[in-house]
């Protein structure tokens, strides 16, 4: 591999974004804005009060602010067009062509891109160390500030460089806002939930003033205190491995072929996010002193919290963000008609076709049975002894998610097997409809509110698993059991329908050049 | 030990999704089978929609077929596809330059992707822009070249690694005639030093002008192959003759109404064009008659079936 800066997509992008005229005008912008800063903070008859620093060392923060706004979201948005923008252009396969490998054009990519962005972040870097000085900030302190801009930009730039490789080319707005969205949400505050601060970059003001308390809160995993520094970096690199794997595994495919994880390492990264939840989340804090701070709206799980204990509730909110882990990774795994075709041919013998009409539900039923297994077992080494919470209970939940999800998965998997022109976004409609109007029906008929008409619902919907507890369980055990019954019936009939469209695949119905490719082969 | 070809698909077949949400699928190749011999400038010629593109794609590894192998030199772009891109330059139908660079920094970037000797480069970038015939435009700025130019640049780009062969994808549209005949020579060039190209083109004419051996593609399929000649002649079975009487007044047209295999006649006062079927002993005994009929004839010509005429008889017509 090329020494990173000899990087030829680098090069190429510093050249094209740093003329010379384009170097002078940055920099005579940033000086301009730098002076600004500087003169309205402090040559400033009022007192600024900038997370209760001083007016130098205001500037540090408002200046530091500035740079990450800049590397973060300008320079995310340009990794974001970094490959949509070559598709469009049609010079995307001349660079597919070429031999530089993935991992070489994808981290071209990702710092050639940001070129001009992470230039202009320099040219901040005057009045910020000047005022660092002046506002006698500690160095460590400026040093991890800019570790986490660093690192923190590289790790959400390569989540930009991720969507840019596998959107579609009339997705773009779709990407940006994706983008957003993501930098939006690691804004928020989740200590309510887990024992880790905030993990957006702009967390580096936390190091400065006492009013950004990020830094003076040690972040628990498993109950170990950790600096949350430390653990930005071990989360940033870790981040960045993941998705650059992906971009990389990608990069130099054709389009129709893309698979953003093989089978495992999208397994593997729903693991480590599972792993991220259940070992921040605040056992000890929870259990030990008996609280529950979920900070998810009341009407959201206003009926959960009205029916269960600490324990009960901890369990369903951990088991809900299990499913949404799985149900992300199964959306990952489905595969497209040409994928599926091409799995076939690998095959070469529709002996196996009914081992892959159950896809992608094998992964399923055992990640969600890992990480249930080991809340399950979280639970009973940190909960009360005298509180009221059933072990088996517990394990029928994780089992009827497991069951429930991998339903939903086949058949999604099914309808993505569909001649349509977006066989998957229909499906997820179809989905969304059968979900609303069902759910609207059995809420207009008052099912949820007696427990044995519950228990009939989660024949369909699994949401009165939600609210299960002893006292509901008890005098519906048997149709709760028969619900199970009913969604492994329906996960069988999913798989008989998958297996047929498989096996007109193989037998040259939905491609007459199937067979022939098979029987070549075999000949 | 039989040479190797240059390329080679093997009962290749592309089907595609359809993208306008229709239930049927596009079959963009079916079952190809074909041959490029190294030297040789092959064209491909069919309509739009022909599936040539995609033909072209799959011999460059940018696609993958549904079924069948695609060999370039003997390596399998499937199995090895970077062994193969190696040993081969492209140039799509629509692309585009990196308009903000320089010519040679365009090629200086494109001789360092493909890992050229460091200490070659600069003399790679300058060659190709001596070849390409941009010498003065070397440190100018892509945004300000003409389109004919970007094309020699793009075709620069595409051989800036020397690749024996040359994948070019209607490398003529959108040129002007000068730069058309430009290109012309330019391709004829890069022949002469040994290079297999394979091209298509709209402009017939152009084709029948630079390549060795055609096919003729439609609705995936092919559906003639061979030396440019071959194929002409082959596909010119049923010929074209002209006669040129030395005085009017002769009934041409009455008299070759009564022959067999003559068909489409055209006649004038002083001669006539038709279709014959038959061979050159059958059209000699044709002209004897004519002669002992008392026609005055001082001329007689086959006509040269021109690539257009060919191709217009070959295709249904029809596209998918």
């Amino acid at each position: 591999m090329k020494r990173v800066w000899n990087n030829p997509e680098i090069v190429r992008n510093a050249r094209m974004q740093l003329r010379p005229g384009r170097i002078i005008a940055a920099v005579i912008v940033c000086l301009a804005i730098s002076g600004t800063i500087w003169e309205s903070i402090v040559h400033s008859d009022v007192a600024v009060s900038f997370g209760g620093l001083h007016k130098a060392g205001a500037v540090f923060a408002f200046t530091l602010n500035l740079q990450i706004a800049v590397l973060l979201i300008g320079g995310g948005i340009l990794v974001l067009q970094s490959v949509r923008r070559e598709k469009d252009l049609n010079t995307f396969d001349f660079q597919r062509l070429t031999r530089l490998s993935a991992s070489e054009l994808a981290v071209g990519k990702l710092f050639g891109a940001p070129v001009g962005a992470y230039f202009v972040t320099l040219c901040f870097w005057p009045v910020a160390l000047i005022a660092a000085i002046r506002g006698q900030i500690p160095g460590w302190t400026v040093t991890e500030a800019y570790a986490i801009l660093l690192l923190g930009c590289i790790a959400f730039h390569s989540l930009a460089l991720l969507i840019s490789v596998v959107e579609r080319r009339d997705a773009g707005v779709i990407g940006i806002l994706l983008y957003l969205a993501v930098l939006g949400v690691t804004l928020a505050d989740s200590r309510m939930n887990s024992m880790i601060g905030r993990v957006n970059p702009f967390v580096a003001g936390g190091l400065l003033g006492p009013r950004w308390t990020d830094f003076s809160f040690k972040d628990s995993f498993f109950g170990i205190a950790l600096p949350h520094f430390a653990v930005l970096m071990v989360l940033y690199l870790a981040f960045s491995t993941w998705f650059l794997l992906a971009a990389i595994r990608n990069i130099k495919r054709e389009p129709s072929l893309y698979e953003v994880y093989s089978p495992v390492e999208a397994f593997g990264f729903a693991l480590f996010l599972g792993l991220l939840l259940i070992g921040f989340y605040p056992w000890q804090a929870n259990f030990y002193q008996g609280i529950v701070r979920i900070n998810v709206p009341d009407f959201v799980l206003g009926a959960i919290r009205r029916v269960a204990t600490p324990t009960q509730q901890a369990e369903q909110y951990l088991l809900g963000w299990i499913i949404l882990l799985f149900a992300g990774m199964a959306l990952v795994l489905l595969r497209n008609r040409e994928r599926a075709r091409r799995r076939l041919t690998i095959a070469s013998s529709t002996a196996k076709v009914w081992w892959m009409a159950l896809w992608p539900a094998p992964y399923i039923m055992l990640g969600v049975g890992l990480m249930g297994g080991s809340v399950i077992a979280l639970i009973a080494h940190y909960r009360y002894e005298g509180e009221a919470w059933s072990l088996p209970l517990a394990v029928y939940d994780v089992a009827f998610a497991a069951v429930w999800l991998s339903r939903d998965a086949i058949c999604l998997q099914w309808l993505n097997l569909r001649r349509a022109k977006m066989p998957l976004a229909s499906a997820a409609l179809y989905y969304l409809i059968f979900y609303g109007c069902t759910g609207t029906v059995f809420s207009a008929l008052f099912l949820y509110a007696v427990p044995r008409s519950a228990a009939l619902t989660a024949m369909l919907l699994p949401s009165p698993l939600f609210a299960l507890n002893e006292s509901n369980w008890g005098p519906a055990q048997k149709i709760w059991l028969a619900a199970l019954l009913a969604q492994a019936i329906q996960v069988i009939f999913f798989w008989w329908l998958q297996q047929r469209r498989l096996l007109e695949f193989s037998q040259g119905k939905g491609s007459p050049t199937v067979l022939e490719q098979a029987r070549l082969q075999n000949a | 030990m039989a040479a190797i070809s240059m390329i080679q698909l093997i009962n290749v077949t592309k089907q595609y999704e359809s993208q306008s949400g229709s239930r049927s699928e596009i079959v963009a190749a079916d079952r190809l089978n074909l041959e490029i011999p190294d030297g040789e400038i092959f064209g491909l010629v069919g309509p739009n929609g022909a599936g040539k593109t995609t033909t072209l794609k799959m011999v460059c590894g940018l696609q993958s077929p549904t079924m069948g192998q695609v060999l370039v030199n003997g390596v399998d772009v499937q199995r090895d596809p970077e062994k193969a891109q190696e040993q081969l330059g492209y140039l799509a139908d629509f692309f585009s330059v990196y308009e903000d660079l320089k010519v040679w920094e365009y090629l200086d970037y494109f001789a360092n992707a493909y890992k050229i000797d460091a200490a070659k480069i600069d003399e790679r970038v300058k060659e190709t822009i001596r070849r390409m015939n941009l010498n003065g435009k070397r440190d100018e700025l892509i945004s300000g070249l003409s389109r004919g130019m970007k094309q020699r640049l793009g075709i620069g780009r595409a051989v800036i690694h020397d690749p024996p062969l040359i994948i070019l994808d209607e490398p003529a549209a959108g040129l002007d005639p000068k730069a058309r005949v430009e290109l012309k020579e330019l391709l004829k060039e890069l022949h002469a030093e040994g290079k297999t190209i394979f091209i298509t083109s709209h402009i017939l004419a152009d084709l029948e002008e630079i390549c060795t051996s055609i096919a003729v593609m439609e609705k995936g399929r092919l559906l003639r192959i061979g030396r440019i000649e071959d194929v002409m002649t082959e596909a010119a079975a049923v010929r074209r003759v002209r006669i040129r009487l030395a005085a009017a007044g002769f009934a041409a047209e009455d008299w070759l109404n009564e022959r067999p295999g003559v068909s489409g006649i055209s006649a004038t006062a002083t001669g006539a064009e038709f279709a014959f079927v038959g061979d050159d002993a059958a059209l000699a005994t044709l002209v004897r008659e004519l002669v002992h009929a008392g026609a005055p004839v001082c001329g007689v010509e086959k006509l040269t079936e021109t690539l257009e005429r060919l191709y217009s008889r070959i295709s249904t017509g029809e596209v998918m």
